[in-house]
């Protein structure tokens, strides 16, 4: 790894990293705040709603039963379409600026030029990329303990929320492993863009569609939501390591795929 | 001893063959000027020799490593300023010069504010406020920077006024003075021709020539300028060697190829106001190849 070029990528992307960051912690505080003002009937009215019940499933990965306490729906926040689509939006840009931004721009000719391998700038920008996680996920955690603190609501369980948020980071762990390697495979940052936004629209609907037609539950294996179900480690107090699994595996095998295609692809001239 | 070793390299993408063939050497501590027009294949060859490109057929050495496969080695004895100088808009021109030397391992930092001052730079401010100018002064120091072996330039003078122009030259003859080589492509003659002592000439992907600028100068060609040629009618017989390049208010002008003898003997069957025979720029060289060799 060159330690210069990972603090060079940390330093190109810091603002959009400090205000991801920043964006996740308000977001979290203000939902508490949302979920402290609503009155709990008026939740459990909502959460039997057949329709509503079957999306929150979808994304809690279980369903929500019998009292809705504040832990629990402290959960959601770690699955919330806001918070996710910051995560994804930050994931996305800075492994797709990183390699096939710098083939796009031409500043290749410059990064390639300079004695580092270009496994070497794979892996440097990959760590980069893998160092922003825990601060993404300390972010959603702590946001959960300022919004805790500030409303109140000593009854949620910090120790449940750390280890979705660990499991959160293998999330994240496969989302840099596709970016990456889209990102090392293309030529042109959009196309890499839309090809990793486009999975992550597969994923969401066919998580979301398999809860309401039973039908698509074989489909929905193929969708990185399936491996998250942030519900069921808070039921089970445990990481769910066979998920953890999965989701390391594919992004590995995503990542390697990208280092196998950057070592040794042409950079031609833009 | 040669830096680089080039033998029947070939390049293609898909249908388009951007190299066929080629061949050349580059000896230790020259200038070497890589002349050809725009899409000859320049480019190409220079990206084959850093790593950038991978060759379809042929072989490529720099320093005797393999260019592709020892590319990383080779890198850190070398430095690339590309034709199309892209760099980092969002850093300072010292930024981006702070992170070369950090990339290349440190040891250049009091060479590059020597640069700065030499060509110039005002390397406080964000480069995406640089002139294009700018631009390429701040990536032909970070080429400059580290005093490496081989500098390999694609058209390095390519937005420089005169005066900087001038100050990178005189810094490429150190860089030789001092056992360095210089590979450098150009398609503006007239720079290869004031800077560099070998020169090799490319056309639509192959080697037309090389040789020293000088060799290429004495092959025999001439420049030939005829003037107030009255007698002379409309399609007049030119003797076998003589290329016209120009007929205009009585002034013949063209190239003369091989002995000077039987152009001599051919002159002095004419009548003459004046008659000037010299070394060929190359310009008329270039220009003669591809009229040789293209059409």
């Amino acid at each position: 790894m060159n330690v210069a070029l990972f603090l060079k990528t940390l330093r190109d992307h810091r603002v959009f990293i400090i205000g991801g960051c920043f964006l996740v912690v308000l977001f979290v505080v203000v939902f508490l705040f949302a979920i402290d003002s609503l009155p709990m009937e008026q939740t459990e009215v909502w959460m039997n709603v057949p329709w509503i019940k079957s999306l929150i499933s979808s994304l809690m990965g279980s369903e929500m039963t019998g009292a809705f306490e504040t832990s629990g729906m402290a959960t959601f926040v770690f699955t919330h379409p806001v918070v996710l689509a910051v995560v994804i939006a930050l994931v996305f840009s800075i492994g797709s600026a990183s390699l096939v931004g710098e083939i796009d721009r031409g500043t290749i000719d410059l990064l390639a030029s300079l004695p580092i391998s270009r496994s070497s700038i794979y892996v440097s920008v990959s760590t980069a990329l893998i160092a922003c996680g825990p601060m993404l996920c300390v972010s959603l955690w702590g946001g959960v303990l300022i919004g805790r603190w500030l409303t109140g609501q000593s009854d949620i369980r910090m120790d449940d929320l750390a280890l979705v948020a660990a499991q959160f980071f293998f999330v994240y762990v496969f989302l840099c492993g596709m970016a990456l390697g889209v990102s090392a495979m293309c030529s042109r940052r959009q196309v890499a863009l839309a090809i990793c936004f486009g999975v992550v629209l597969y994923a969401f609907t066919v998580n979301v569609l398999s809860a309401f037609w039973p039908a698509l539950e074989i489909v929905s294996y193929s969708s990185f939501f399936r491996y998250y179900g942030p519900l069921k480690i808070v039921e089970a107090h445990a990481v769910q390591w066979g998920s953890v699994l999965v989701l390391t595996v594919a992004g590995a095998v995503l990542w390697t795929a990208g280092l196998l295609v950057f070592r040794s692809r042409d950079f031609p001239s833009t | 001893m040669n830096v680089v070793e080039i033998h029947n390299l070939a390049k293609s993408y898909q249908d388009v063959v951007a190299l066929r063939d080629v061949s050349l050497t580059v000896p230790t501590g020259s200038r070497f000027g890589f002349l050809g027009p725009n899409g000859a294949g320049k480019s190409t060859t220079l990206r084959i020799l850093i790593g950038l490109l991978r060759a379809s057929g042929g072989s490529a050495r720099v320093f005797g490593l393999d260019a592709w496969g020892e590319s990383t080695a080779i890198r850190k004895r070398l430095a690339y300023l590309s034709g199309d100088a892209r760099l980092y808009g969002g850093m300072t021109g010292h930024g981006l010069l702070r992170f070369v030397d950090r990339a290349r391992g440190g040891g250049g930092w009091a060479e590059a504010l020597r640069l700065c001052e030499r060509f110039e730079l005002a390397a406080e401010r964000k480069i995406r406020s640089y002139s294009k100018g700018m631009r390429q002064k701040l990536a032909i120091i970070q080429a400059l920077m580290h005093k490496p072996e081989l500098l390999i330039l694609d058209e390095p003078t390519s937005g420089l006024d005169p005066l900087m122009q001038q100050a990178l030259y005189d810094e490429l003859r150190d860089a030789t003075a001092e056992g360095r080589t210089v590979l450098f492509s150009s398609h503006t003659l007239s720079e290869v021709e004031q800077l560099c002592d070998q020169v090799a000439i490319v056309r639509s992907g192959r080697i037309v020539e090389a040789g020293t600028t000088e060799s290429l100068r004495k092959r025999a060609l001439r420049r030939v300028v005829l003037k107030h040629c009255n007698q002379l009618p409309e399609s007049f017989s030119t003797p076998e060697g003589l290329t016209v390049h120009g007929t205009k208010n009585g002034t013949v002008t063209g190239t003369w190829s091989g002995p000077v003898d039987p152009l001599i003997a051919w002159l002095s069957t004419l009548q003459l106001d004046d008659v000037s025979i010299s070394q060929p720029s190359l310009e008329d060289l270039f220009a003669t190849y591809y009229r040789e060799q293209g059409d």
